[in-house]
């Protein structure tokens, strides 16, 4: 019942609203949709007028998005009184922390009943369809994160869009797709956005930040995209494009703004930040589709030189050389297909005799330095301290072992047991719930055990049973989350640990071989890994390079090394990771003239802030990147691969 | 999921086998202090390319035909050089090239 009066309902509210102030006729065959996640009410207002001007109708998911207002308004309300209360620090603040929790409670209850996204979008096209009509462009607003939107509405994705839209193909005549949302426009966005909408003229994002929904400079950049789009296309090439935006668009270079178009005669252009000059280029989303698999063999090739399995030449012309001209030349290819292939880096290991040269020159008194407090270490407690740590990792694979021996013997008692930590877990938590002296602080806390309260120091009293309430709400649900899984899994969870065990085995040989590698060292020259000197790396190869590196990070799970010593260890990690594996290197670094340039990032050994205590952590050098993210997990040796440049394994430490 | 995975049953182990990878932050704004706990933390930088925009560069040697048919290394090299040496420095490492026409690239470039 419910379901037919909402149909019913969407059948007069969607053209009325779009048309409540609008003059102009509208074609009932051309629909825009606009999907809010987040507060885009203004986004919202620009889109209708413009919807307006383009004679078409404007439908909007949700479509009760005023109806959101009414809770995220008071919630914002009482968030920024209960700020403000903070900072005046005169009271406790009781009042302004009941009335947020309040509203905050409010606020998710209303979200928490509303149909989701996919519903709902999947109803505003049906009601599309069901009056022969067409889209003609979509737009969706909010923060987002490798194209999932979210916000006060709550998320939704490109992943899930996809399969709503495959529903829909019928009326997908969508040419402007605008996405409203932090590096929506980047290149590897517009390929995923194109597959979903292939009729698109014009997909528009950022390649950045975005701005807030409120700033003008966003409304004028949805309104001139939505407003100018054919005269946008009718732009022949790149330089009559950039005449007519800079009198046309002057948002695009306020904002980090990126776009696709596909112009008049099917010529397609990107105007977004790729990694040189931002500028409209051309662009051809099928020629990097074509040359997919000649990129992925560039790739592999190159990593064979990068993880030293070849050895990077001396001669600067043979089939290094080759391979950098055919990646330079694919390289815009590279981040549309996500593959990991840095040109960059094939530039700088086709020179890497240069490289090395450089680096070793100007770190030379550093470098010297870090010799000389080597040279203090004790080789007696440090072969003892390394000893002790292949020990624990023995103890540690001895423990993996017995435990998949006992689950794969008897799986219902493991299964038995992980539910009854979780039972435990409940009876623990719902302890603290039912305890009066912890009542006013249920709010506080989501159920996932994050802190939702204000933005304020609760008050002292209060903080420690905070911390352990919120550490029995996450515990349990992370067990009652596991037993769940592992119940339904168990086959799955079985394998996993086999495959537990077998990585365990291999970080174990790659740590004795570390650890024999450090003895040799130590009994050959009195140190424990080499320095990277401009003499050693001359004489060494990449993969002996590597292995020295990786030895450094078993060296910080030796608890031999004195703070000094590990300050070194640490210092000499970052500056070759920086210089010899991510190749952050000026571009005169590929030959070597005696005077060496200062490489954009300068970590000197004086200076370098000594991270972390040093405690008996295992290293894994390498490197995982996380786009967006700008952090890079690193790891060098065994184990397993990841698609990311060289995150191949290995624990390379103890326990 | 693989890999999260096996920390996920690592975790609930009774055991814990205290490993911390590296982090290296490339981005200077990021705060490392809450990594720190779980990860052997580094400061790096945000990754950069030293190699010139490809677009300009053959917008700039364009002016010479000669240049086209040079590989990409050529290309790269020829157009850093410009940059960073003198005429007669240039006149010597590139025969191949009057010495009017590379003024005129350098001016360009």
């Amino acid at each position: 019942m419910r379901k037919i009066i909402l149909t019913v309902g969407c059948l007069f509210s969607f053209p009325l609203m779009a048309q409540s102030t609008c003059n102009k006729k509208i074609d009932p065959s051309k629909v825009m949709l606009f999907v809010d996640t987040n507060n885009s009410e203004l986004e919202i207002e620009t889109s209708r007028k413009a919807a307006c001007e383009r004679g078409e109708q404007l439908l909007i998911v949700p479509k009760n998005y005023k109806e959101y207002g009414k809770f995220t308004g008071p919630f914002n309300e009482a968030s920024k009184r209960a700020e403000r209360c903070s900072k005046s620090k005169r009271n406790a603040c009781t009042n302004e922390i009941n009335a947020l929790r309040e509203a905050t409670k409010k606020m998710n209850d209303f979200v928490d009943a509303q149909p989701k996204f996919d519903k709902s979008i999947r109803e505003a096209l049906d009601e599309i369809k069901s009056r022969n009509a067409k889209l003609q462009v979509f737009t969706i607003s909010g923060h987002d994160g490798g194209g999932e939107f979210g916000g006060n509405k709550g998320g939704f994705g490109r992943h899930e869009l996809q399969e709503v839209m495959s529903d829909y193909q019928d009326i997908n005549e969508t040419s402007s797709v605008l996405l409203l949302g932090c590096y929506t426009g980047v290149q590897k966005e517009i390929y995923a956005w194109k597959n979903i909408f292939p009729k698109a003229k014009i997909i528009a994002g950022y390649d950045g930040s975005a701005p807030l929904a409120d700033r003008p400079q966003g409304h004028q950049y949805l309104s001139d995209i939505l407003l100018k789009e054919k005269q946008l296309l009718s732009q022949a090439d790149e330089k009559k494009l950039v005449n007519f935006t800079k009198s046309n668009f002057q948002a695009l270079n306020q904002l980090h703004a990126a776009m696709y178009l596909n112009c008049d005669d099917n010529k397609e252009f990107y105007y977004g930040s790729d990694g040189s000059r931002k500028t409209f280029k051309s662009f051809n989303t099928k020629e990097c589709i074509e040359k997919k698999s000649e990129v992925e063999a560039i790739a592999a090739e190159f990593q064979k030189y990068d993880s030293g399995e070849l050895e990077p030449p001396l001669n600067t012309q043979g089939a290094l050389r080759q391979l950098y001209n055919k990646a330079r030349r694919l390289e815009h290819c590279v981040e549309q297909l996500e593959i990991d292939l840095d040109v960059n880096a094939v530039f700088n290991l086709l020179f890497y005799q240069g490289v090395k040269e450089n680096f070793a020159s100007y770190y030379k008194d550093d470098l010297q330095e870090a010799e000389d407090i080597f040279k203090d270490l004790n080789p007696a407690s440090l072969t003892e301290a390394m000893g002790l740590s292949i020990k624990n990792s023995e103890a540690a694979l001895d423990w993996l072992k017995k435990d998949l021996e006992k689950t794969e013997k008897n799986p219902e008692d493991f299964i038995a047991e992980v539910q009854k930590n979780a039972d435990n877990s409940k009876v623990e938590l719902d302890k603290l719930l039912n305890d009066p002296a912890y009542a006013h602080l249920k709010g506080l806390v989501s159920t996932d055990g994050q802190y939702t309260g204000p933005v304020l120091d609760p008050p002292k009293e209060d903080q420690e049973k905070l911390s352990k309430l919120m550490e029995a709400i996450s515990n349990h649900r992370y067990l009652s989350q596991s037993a769940k899984y592992i119940k339904e899994n168990i086959e799955t969870v079985i394998n996993e640990k086999k495959e537990s065990v077998k990585f365990a085995e291999e970080s174990l040989v790659k740590q004795r071989l570390s650890h024999q590698s450090i003895k040799d060292s130590l009994a050959k020259d009195g140190i424990p890994v080499w320095i990277p000197s401009k003499e050693n790396l001359s004489k060494k190869t990449r993969k002996e390079m590597l292995q020295n590196i990786h030895n450094m990070n078993s060296l910080l799970s030796a608890d031999a090394l004195s703070d000094k010593q590990k300050k070194v260890v640490k210092w000499l990690n970052t500056v070759q990771a920086n210089h010899l594996q991510y190749f952050q290197n000026p571009f005169s670094w590929h030959e070597y003239t005696g005077q060496v340039e200062a490489p954009f990032y300068s970590v000197r050994l004086t200076n370098f802030t000594n991270p972390g205590n040093g405690m008996m952590y295992g290293g894994m050098s390498g490197f995982m990147t996380v786009p967006n993210m700008g952090l890079q997990f690193s790891t060098d040796q065994g184990g397993f691969n990841y698609q990311g440049r060289g995150f191949t394994g290995g624990f390379g430490g103890g326990l | 999921m693989k890999f999260i995975l096996t920390f996920l049953l690592l975790g609930i182990s009774s055991i814990s086998i205290a490993q911390k990878a590296q982090v290296l932050l490339l981005d200077e704004d990021i705060d490392g202090t809450s990594l720190e706990q779980n990860f052997n933390v580094q400061q790096g930088s945000t990754a950069k390319s030293a190699l010139p925009d490809r677009d300009l560069r053959e917008e700039v040697l364009s002016a010479v035909p000669a240049i086209e048919n040079w590989d990409e290394l050529k290309k790269d090299i020829f157009f850093m050089d410009l940059a960073s040496k003198t005429i007669p420095q240039l006149k010597k490492k590139y025969p191949e090239l009057k010495e009017s026409q590379i003024k005129m690239l350098k001016d360009k470039r």
